[in-house]
């Protein structure tokens, strides 16, 4: 596994962030690694129930929990956005 | 002696075009240094300045303006202005001057290459006289600066700012360095000009000195109107110019140097005035919002200018309206939660009132921009000052070198808009760039050999070129402990938030 | 608020409020006969502006001031301007194109 940096985008926030990810980090892991650097600092904080998904930039598909960055082939400083779906 | 009026001589002597014996005409005017556009001599000496002057009436005037510039700065030195003037204030004349003047000392350069590639004799008389201008405002900036560096080291940044690699500094000078200093006269010209001073530079030298006369600062105010009076004159050079290479068949070329220099010189001003006017001018001397200025002066007076000229409005129009009111409003969020990386003291400028008034210039605020502020507001009353900084970098544009942002806010607003910032990315030989807009990324699209090898601070992070370490960054950018932007009012504006709540509970 | 579209034809100075923004008013008003001259007041600068064409004359100014005024006495003052500029002998002229 390795270090990756990808440009997230928390829902709600005013612009993009950059953050180091591992390629084995799941979308899941993804999601919360960016929901605990930016919920609570530009972002009010979710709901302990909120669930929260990873798209890639300009799709409305959500990608599956448990795809790998590795699996999901994302490119260095690919573009995703973490979004709440329900 | 009885002297002729110029108007009586000025053709005579304008005329200083010759036939080179010793070199070649190619040779003395390289197309890429002086015309690629395959533009006649004669043509080019068609060139007939709109706004003519001699040197010695130049002189005359421009002794004139400094008198009266540094007379008012003397006569008003004892008022102690800068010392009793509010963060906000100061806030502005750091963001002001720390890097305009020296950008402008530089472009005495841009105006030189003009005058010395430049194939039309009338076009190198005004860019003689646009150089000494530039010279004056590096100066004059340079020394109003210098006179607040007693009471705050800031303003060492006047001088200092352009040599680092700061990343505000890093962002204006790609976007001078793309417009002005890398391109053939013609076409710098254009866009410097044209684009850039006519389109732009009345609204920070006009319009925010209407604001600095409310303001009761009086020397800022005649300083900035007396820099202005220059750019009238010498941002004239590139009507000629657009007018020469459309009947030249040039129409398309000059819509495009248009187009680029418009929006490249846009996203500048959009933080630059756009802070200044919207958040760091004082509420009770705000003469118009930056959306307001944006109307009087590009709007409508510039867009003019366009179409009679014969170009058309740029082809994202639209776009650049809607981002009128909306990208300075997330930079601004940027610029104060990542103030550690400035070099003079932020300000946040969202206390209740300032908020009415946002909402009142552009409807939607608060669902949008305002929700970000909510939870930073929430931390700072809550003493949670360290969640006041985002541990994660943003992402940076790689045209403009500002934050790629959009419309904060949750879901769908009452405005209709919904959250929606968008990263408008390429994959280029291997590399993904990421850009702000849509008119960032096609300006890269264009050329992209004279754009790929840059590197974005967050690229020169990731790439290793930013030393490690907690230092290591803020080193890079040539910013000293002490250099580091901390919040301008310690956390003290967030005092009228609790007034409300002081009020329900008596 | 005007758009690029709706603005009409209006040029003409801006000038930095003063006794010279003043005169240069008064003296457009005196070449303008029979045609409505507007002004904007702004905090520290007055858009002066007329339909398709405004000149301002030196001597006209400068009668006003009781002085001579130059054309860097203008300059001097003139940050800005609305339409597109022609310096004459006499004066600067303020054209829509």
């Amino acid at each position: 596994m390795a270090d990756i940096p990808l440009a997230v985008l928390l829902e709600g926030d005013y612009g993009y962030k950059v953050q180091v990810f591992d390629t084995g980090d799941t979308m899941a892991a993804l999601a919360g690694k960016v929901v605990e650097q930016v919920a609570g600092v530009l972002v009010a904080p979710f709901p302990p129930d909120a669930i929260l998904k990873v798209r890639l930039q300009g799709s409305d598909e959500a990608l599956p929990d448990g795809l790998t960055i590795a699996d999901a082939g994302f490119v260095e400083m690919e573009s995703v956005e973490i979004y709440r779906a329900g | 002696m009885a002297l002729l009026d110029m108007h009586e001589w000025y053709d005579l002597t304008r005329d200083t075009n010759w036939t080179p014996a010793y070199v070649a005409e190619e040779e003395l005017f390289p197309p890429e240094f002086s015309d690629p556009f395959g533009i006649s001599v004669e043509q080019w000496e068609t060139f007939d300045e709109p706004y003519k002057v001699c040197y010695r009436d130049y002189v005359e005037t421009q002794r004139d303006k400094d008198i009266g510039a540094y007379s008012v700065k003397s006569a008003l030195a004892r008022a102690d202005f800068f010392k009793n003037a509010s963060p906000h204030w100061k806030a502005l004349l750091a963001l002001h001057f720390s890097p305009i003047g020296f950008a402008e000392f530089h472009s005495a350069s841009a105006f030189a290459r003009m005058t010395r590639f430049s194939r039309a004799p009338g076009m190198r008389n005004m860019a003689t006289f646009g150089t000494l201008d530039e010279m004056r405002h590096g100066q004059i900036q340079m020394y109003f600066a210098y006179e607040f560096i007693k009471h705050d080291r800031v303003f060492d940044w006047a001088h200092k700012s352009s040599k680092t690699e700061n990343w505000i500094i890093i962002s204006l000078r790609h976007a001078l360095d793309d417009i002005e200093h890398t391109r053939d006269a013609i076409s710098a010209a254009i866009m410097t000009n044209f684009a850039f001073e006519q389109g732009f530079t009345n609204l920070q030298f006009i319009g925010l000195s209407a604001d600095a006369a409310k303001a009761g600062d009086h020397t800022f105010a005649t300083m900035l109107q007396s820099i202005q009076t220059d750019e009238a004159r010498h941002a004239q050079i590139g009507t000629p110019l657009i007018s020469i290479m459309i009947e030249n068949g040039r129409k398309a070329e000059a819509q495009q140097l248009v187009d680029i220099g418009f929006w490249r010189i846009w996203k500048q001003f959009s933080a630059l005035s756009g802070i200044s006017m919207d958040y760091y001018t004082p509420l009770e001397f705000r003469e118009h919002s930056l959306k307001e200025f944006m109307h009087e002066w590009v709007v409508d007076q510039f867009a003019r200018n366009i179409k009679a000229l014969g170009l058309d409005l740029p082809w994202y129009w639209d776009y650049f309206l809607h981002d009128i009111e909306t990208f300075h409003h997330s930079q601004q969020i940027g610029v104060y939660v990542y103030r550690a990386t400035e070099w003079w003291r932020p300000i946040a400028c969202v206390s209740p009132a300032e908020r009415d008034w946002l909402e009142e210039k552009y409807p939607g605020w608060n669902d949008t921009y305002g929700k970000c502020w909510d939870v930073v507001i929430d931390n700072i009353r809550q003493g949670r000052f360290e969640k006041t900084v985002p541990e994660v970098p943003p992402l940076i544009c790689n045209m403009c070198g500002l934050e790629v942002t959009g419309i904060a806010g949750v879901g769908r607003q009452a405005n209709g808009r919904r959250w929606n910032a968008t990263d408008f990315h390429l994959d280029h030989e291997g590399r993904r760039y990421h850009f702000c807009s849509e008119p960032c990324k096609w300006v890269f699209e264009l050329e992209p050999a004279r754009y790929q090898g840059h590197r974005s601070i967050i690229d020169r992070v990731l790439d290793g070129t930013v030393p490690p370490g907690p230092d290591g960054f803020y080193e890079y950018m040539g910013q000293s402990f002490e250099e580091r932007g901390v919040c301008g009012y310690d956390y003290q504006w967030i005092d009228g938030y609790d007034a409300p709540r002081a009020a329900a509970a008596e | 608020m005007t758009t690029a579209d709706d603005a009409g034809n209006l040029v003409g100075p801006v000038m930095r409020a003063g006794e010279i923004a003043d005169a240069v008013l008064e003296a457009i008003q005196e070449e303008s006969e029979g045609r409505e001259v507007i002004t904007e007041a702004h905090a520290s600068y007055v858009r002066i502006k007329v339909a398709d064409e405004c000149f301002v004359r030196f001597e006209t100014v400068g009668d006003v001031l009781g002085r001579t005024v130059t054309r860097g006495d203008i300059e001097a003052n003139m940050p800005s301007f609305a339409g597109f500029i022609r310096t004459e002998p006499d004066g600067i002229r303020f054209v829509a194109r």
